[in-house]
């Protein structure tokens, strides 16, 4: 009998756990937006490749034109300069709305960066990229600091 | 084990748990984006089960936590501490043992706590001080003091 109400509360607790924990995240300012939380059963088809690409070849494309080029750093720093015709994405801000991904066109191939290489947010985002109906989506393998080095423009 | 010893025990295994799950969930609870990170860079689970984590685990944290400082059903209380403990520590031995070099996410979501030796060491002691607060209070629901 004492064991079956041990068990009881435990579930109990883990239950209010979770609700409070789903309610409140409904209303924080930093949570966690729904389209997040959900499972991706059907999207394993639609995933595209996540590829690295070289400064150069960014360059290229940039040339080209139609191309989406998504800041991942700070705001702060892309409002001191940017890839020209970057658009600001930090990582923070896509988990409070993931939403701001509708104002990119998925047809055109999105180019993802952060200053170093390597950093973990771009990885983050490119997934959920790929996930999403993009047909193409790169990482800026050097970072923007490849792109500086090499004397590419920028936006100030 | 002498009564007199068996209550004290308890009482200060309940306070310094209690504190220690309150004291670690207010920062994931204040920042839950850089806490489902950190939950991701253990590389346990998939991004939507870490995120899932970030939103539930600082919630039982915090309410385990109550419960065992007020001394209200710590059987259902310790028995959840001690599977929060076990579960931490298998996350940092698991990244220490497979070299990811990760921020900790323990007590605060971002800063220069890293999983290091220490690290381990500290939450198996956890995890051992997890168990001894269980078996003084296997018996009852109750607080023995009450």
């Amino acid at each position: 009998m004492g064991m079956f109400l041990t068990f009881r509360r435990i579930a109990f607790l883990l239950g209010l756990s979770l609700a409070l924990g789903v309610a409140v995240n409904q209303f924080h300012p930093n949570g966690i937006r729904w389209p997040l939380l959900q499972p991706r059963w059907n999207s394993a088809d639609a995933k595209a490749a996540v590829r690295f690409i070289s400064a150069d070849s960014a360059f290229v494309l940039h040339l080209q034109g139609n191309i989406n080029f998504i800041d991942v750093r700070p705001e702060e720093e892309y409002q001191i300069d940017r890839i020209p015709g970057a658009v600001s994405l930090p990582l923070i801000k896509f988990y409070q709305s993931p939403q701001m991904l509708e104002q990119l066109d998925p047809g055109k191939p999105a180019i993802l960066y952060c200053f170093e290489p390597g950093c973990k947010e771009v990885n983050t985002l490119a997934k959920e990229l790929a996930h999403r109906q993009f047909r193409e989506v790169l990482i800026l393998y050097g970072g923007f600091s490849e792109w500086l080095e090499k004397g590419y423009p920028v936006e100030e | 084990m002498n009564k007199a010893v068996q209550k004290w025990a308890g009482i200060s295994l309940r306070l310094v748990f209690g504190g220690i799950l309150i004291a670690a969930s207010i920062d994931k609870i204040l920042h839950p984006v850089q806490f489902s990170q950190a939950v991701e860079n253990y590389q346990l689970a998939g991004e939507t089960l870490s995120r899932w984590a970030a939103v539930w685990l600082p919630y039982l944290e915090i309410i385990t936590g109550i419960l065992l400082i007020l001394g209200i059903w710590v059987k259902a209380a310790a028995i959840l501490n001690l599977g929060m403990m076990f579960i931490f520590f298998v996350a940092v031995f698991q990244a220490y043992v497979r070299g990811l070099d990760i921020h900790c996410g323990c007590f605060t979501v971002e800063g220069d706590e890293t999983v290091d030796l220490w690290k381990i060491l500290y939450n198996l002691l956890l995890a051992i001080g997890s168990g001894l607060l269980l078996m003084v209070y296997r018996r009852s629901g109750r607080a023995i003091e009450s």
